[in-house]
């Protein structure tokens, strides 16, 4: 018997005109949405490999410790694909962040290519954006008169003089519903695999396959959470005019108006501190730095002019005297400690609040279902707050080990930081204790002659074999900053626990209501 | 006419929808008077203490070889209409750092500490809140406003009466039109009220006019919405196919072509980059190249032997390659604002922008007041540079090299001559001039809307299908 009800929900549904239109425009603004940020996904993928590329061909060329920094401090996640279906915060832009000795990443940045200001006022389409509007809007209409209409044009008396359990007509009402709106789910779906299989950028790993049909997954759950919340309203409400006015003004408050709303009042529901005040944090740690510095050098006076004389080219010092390395190395050694002292200060100022405000956002979308879809998909598409925060936690972390490695290489107090020339090199001035000031002026003949005897020194220098061997260096892995499935999954549960009791609690309400109810 | 008007706007006041509508209204108006309460509160404190480091920056000048290398940071003003039109304030380029130095970098940025973060939303301001809820109520109003009367046979009765088919249809508009500008002024009031209160904005003769303009524009937005759902209502057999198709155009409009707008811009505007990575190769190139020439910078004692002849070189070639890259940063900011303006083509299409940027216009905020505010700040470092090189050849004892400081004047210079950054508001009426396209387009979109409706009533059907 329950069979014949689903199917005739069923064909009731797919007669009318507005499952035709509906899925015709969800297949096809899901399709622009998918098409384009495919385009996307690739455009950021090719700028993803150049960055590497030149990321790993300046770690080629790294022949002192000092320029290991500006190589090797630096960590890239190649763009999501599924960010192409769930854009999320980053979408399917490049992700990274920068650190350094002196410098603790606070947040990933997004990586735009072109990093446009303007463009920010303007958001964007993804394939959950149309399932969150537009096919809830049609579980919305096929619910809203389940009960009530069938009441109305008094063919539940009817339906009920068969002897049909109540709980059929409820289970029939939900399954068809479900089913008539899987149709159009599944087509958007097919239309993004079809778009996203075709491009030759992105690969599916396993793990991806996995989320993917976890996100259509969750689309469905969330469109018969959508479906059972709207017959709740019609089976308490007389009329279907009523029940259509109720169910509408809640789907807009639900959707756009929450979506929107939320970030508003969790923004300044926050205290943030104003922005001079970050300013003038930064200047306060600059200002302690150098008086450290500053402090040393009043303590430990330099060479004269004479011994510091050496060639600089392209960051690193040739031809250096070894008294004058000693006092630097020894400053150097001293910099190190007051940098990473000077980091964490400047942690202590980072912009805390803004990262609470974005991951309120996250928690608080629990509140109306299409927002707690919107970020339960973001989620499996690894594009919320919550995941571009672990990558900035991984890469705190692996400036530590970048940090114990350099240590444990002993470049911080190496000759090696500042000049890869070979050990007993001849200085600049070989002999300082005998040259006197007038010697040192640039265009002197003494100071012209050494600097031609640097010059074709120079010459001769082969790159290649002073390059640091930097292939003992722990790598930084994009898997690592990312959660695996696991970590989603725990991260998703509070949202998805919301989901299923509110749909279990709206389905039990519909039921026990219309049991007690007078079927006219 | 009029009985039929009354006897709509008595409905409509009785109707759960309207009693609903208003309920939401008042919800997002008042979300919008506690948002604004707190921004204006934020943004007041963060405004004085960055006008102090401002001018703390001035005072700490000493001589004009002292400020030529000083970075000063120019704001624009604060429109105090936000909350009408957020329109970027948070996010447009609104602050210059800038050095009068020739080595200096000038670069635009936020003049708020915004929350990058947060870029995907949209804050809640009247115009959103019109552009989204109102056209949503138009259609919840009108959806069966004659199919319904056909549904319940009342149709019949209304045409019935010895009346222009098209004077039933103007009532009917005008009613429902009444109840929202109604609504919205309601709304407006509350939202006024708890900023005026809470001593945000000042509720003077300007915000009043904002409001005036405000309201004509949200009457003319309404209107494409109501016009349209009158229009489909009678096209459609049943309520139901009315309002599937009516909300189906609503999502359309107002939420799909703006979202895909931003893709569209990127895919179609090609921008130079950052300029950035260009600016800084050019740098490099010059400095190799004056290297490779010997030309370089001496101390002030060792220059002075040969008239600082290598100086003036090195400065000459500066100056080049300044004006060079600034013109690169421009360039690349023209890029970046063409891309803007072409997802703003694109979102104009929609009535829901054709509004919002309408009443960008009225407020006089949004991209055109970043035009006028983007070459008044170059012109400010042109005016300081101007200022710092006058004062500099008024001493006999500085070497003249121009902005360079070790090689300017030394004198003592009193900071309070040094001519402050004073932005030239946008006004109303060039604003105005600057959105005519989309109120243009606004209002061609509601005729339509109003052509589509005559044309519909006079077809429509008075009977119900298969009602004979």
């Amino acid at each position: 018997m329950i069979r014949v009800l689903i199917r005739k929900e069923l064909l009731a549904n797919l007669r009318t005109a507005r499952l035709g239109l509906v899925a015709v425009l969800t297949v096809a603004l899901t399709g622009l949405a998918v098409g384009m940020g495919s385009m996307e996904f690739s455009r950021n993928y090719t700028y993803y490999e150049s960055r590497q590329r030149e990321l790993s061909e300046r770690r080629q060329e790294v022949t002192t410790w000092s320029q290991v920094q500006r190589a090797t401090a630096r960590v890239i996640i190649p763009p999501q694909p599924l960010g192409v279906l769930g854009r999320g915060l980053p979408g399917t832009a490049v992700q990274g962040a920068g650190f350094g000795v002196g410098r603790i990443p606070t947040m990933v940045w997004i990586d735009d290519q072109d990093y446009n200001r303007f463009l920010k006022v303007i958001s964007e389409i993804d394939a959950t954006m149309v399932i969150a509007v537009v096919l809830s809007f049609l579980a919305v209409i096929l619910g809203f008169d389940g009960i009530s209409g069938e009441r109305e044009r008094g063919t539940l008396k009817l339906l009920l003089a068969n002897s049909v359990p109540r709980s059929h007509v409820v289970l029939a009402k939900l399954t068809g519903g479900v089913t008539s709106l899987w149709i159009p789910l599944a087509l958007s779906y097919l239309v993004a695999l079809v778009a996203l299989l075709n491009n030759p950028d992105v690969v599916l790993e396993v793990d991806d396959w996995i989320r993917l049909s976890g996100m259509f997954l969750l689309s469905c759950l969330f469109l018969a959470q959508v479906l059972a919340l709207s017959l709740m309203v019609s089976a308490f409400v007389r009329e279907s005019s009523t029940s259509l006015v109720i169910c509408l003004f809640a789907w807009l408050v639900g959707s756009v108006g929450y979506m929107n709303l939320l970030p508003s009042l969790s923004r300044y529901g926050v205290h943030e501190r104003p922005s001079q005040e970050f300013r003038d944090g930064h200047a306060r740690n600059r200002e302690i730095f150098d008086g450290h510095m500053d402090g040393w050098d009043a303590r430990h006076p330099a060479p004269a002019a004479a011994w510091l004389a050496d060639v600089s080219r392209d960051g690193v010092r040739h031809f250096m005297h070894p008294e004058a390395l000693t006092w630097r190395r020894d400053r150097r050694e001293f910099e190190i400690d007051k940098l990473l002292e000077f980091a964490d200060a400047e942690y202590k100022w980072w912009p805390e609040a803004l990262a609470e405000e974005a991951r309120l956002i996250d928690r608080w979308a629990i509140l109306s279902p299409v927002t707690n879809y919107q970020i339960l998909s973001y989620m499996l598409a690894r594009t919320t707050f919550g995941d571009a925060w672990k990558i900035g936690a991984a890469t705190r972390h692996y400036r530590l080990t970048w940090i114990e490695y350099l240590r444990s290489r002993g470049a911080f107090s190496d000759r090696r930081w500042f000049t890869d020339d070979p050990v007993g090199q001849q200085p600049l001035i070989p002999d300082p204790a005998g040259v006197t000031p007038g010697m040192l002026d640039a265009d002197s003949p003494f100071m012209q002659a050494r600097h031609a005897w640097a010059d074709e020194q120079l010459q001769r220098i082969d790159a290649n074999n002073r390059s640091l061997d930097l292939s003992d260096m722990p790598p930084f892995t994009a898997t690592d900053a990312q959660r695996d499935l696991g970590g989603t999954l725990a991260t998703m549960l509070p949202g998805l626990l919301v989901l299923l009791l509110s749909f279990g609690t709206a389905v039990i309400i519909t039921f026990t209501r219309f049991n007690r109810d007078e079927p006219y | 006419m009029f009985p039929i008007l009354w006897l709509t706007l008595a409905d409509n006041l009785r109707s759960l929808r309207f009693q609903l509508s208003l309920v939401v209204l008042l919800c997002f108006f008042v979300g919008n008077g506690l948002v604004y309460t707190w921004k204006g509160e934020r943004i007041a404190i963060e405004n004085e203490q960055v006008a102090n480091a401002g001018e703390k920056v001035y005072e700490s000048v000493q001589s004009v070889s002292d400020a030529v290398g000083k970075r000063y940071r120019i704001l624009s003003y604060h429109t105090g209409t936000e909350f009408v039109a957020e329109a970027g304030s948070d996010w447009f380029d609104y602050a210059l750092n800038l050095m009068p130095a020739t080595q200096g970098w000038q670069w635009f940025g936020s003049s708020r500490g915004t929350n990058g973060w947060l870029r995907r939303f949209e804050i809640v301001d009247w115009a959103f809140i019109v552009r989204y809820v109102i056209s949503f109520l138009a259609i919840a109003l009108t959806y069966n406003a004659i199919s319904g009367e056909r549904e319940s046979g009342t149709l019949r009765l209304l045409l019935a009466n010895p009346l222009p088919r098209a004077h039933v249809l103007v009532a009917k508009y005008l009613a429902h039109l009444m109840c929202l500008v109604a609504a919205v002024t309601v709304g407006g009031l509350v939202s006024l009220l708890m900023l005026g209160l809470s001593g945000t904005i000042a509720l003077d003769g300007r915000v009043a006019v904002t409001f005036v303009l405000f309201l004509v524009a949200t009457a003319v937005y309404a209107s494409v919405f109501l016009l349209l759902g009158l229009a489909i209502s009678v096209a459609a057999g049943r309520s139901a196919t009315s309002l599937v198709t009516l909300i189906l155009v609503w999502a359309f409009l107002i939420v799909v072509i703006p979202q895909t707008s931003r893709l569209i811009a990127v895919a179609t505007v090609d921008t130079v980059g950052n300029g950035w990575d260009e600016a800084g190769e050019l740098v490099d190139q010059t400095d190799a190249e004056l290297k490779r020439a010997g030309v370089a910078l001496r101390p002030l004692e060792w220059a002075r032997d040969d008239g600082f002849d290598l100086e003036k070189r090195y400065a000459r070639r500066y100056r080049q390659l300044d004006d060079a890259t600034n013109e690169i940063h421009r360039q690349s900011m023209r890029g970046r604002v063409e891309r803007y303006r072409r997802a703003r083509l694109v979102n104009s299409i929609s009535p829901g922008f054709a509004f919002q940027y309408s009443v960008e216009g009225i407020t006089a905020n949004g991209i055109q007041r970043f035009e006028h505010f983007e070459p008044q700040a170059w012109g400010y470092l042109k005016t300081l540079r101007r200022f710092l090189i006058d004062r500099d050849e008024a001493d006999p004892e500085s070497p003249h090299i121009h902005l360079f400081g070790q090689y300017m004047s030394q004198a003592p210079l009193d900071h309070r001559q040094i001519p402050r950054f004073v932005e030239d508001k946008l006004t109303v009426g060039e604003s105005l001039s600057g959105a005519r396209a989309p109120m243009v387009i606004l209002l061609a979109e509601a005729l339509a809307a109003l052509w589509l409706a005559l044309m519909a009533f006079h077809r429509a059907d008075i009977a119900e299908a298969g009602d004979e």
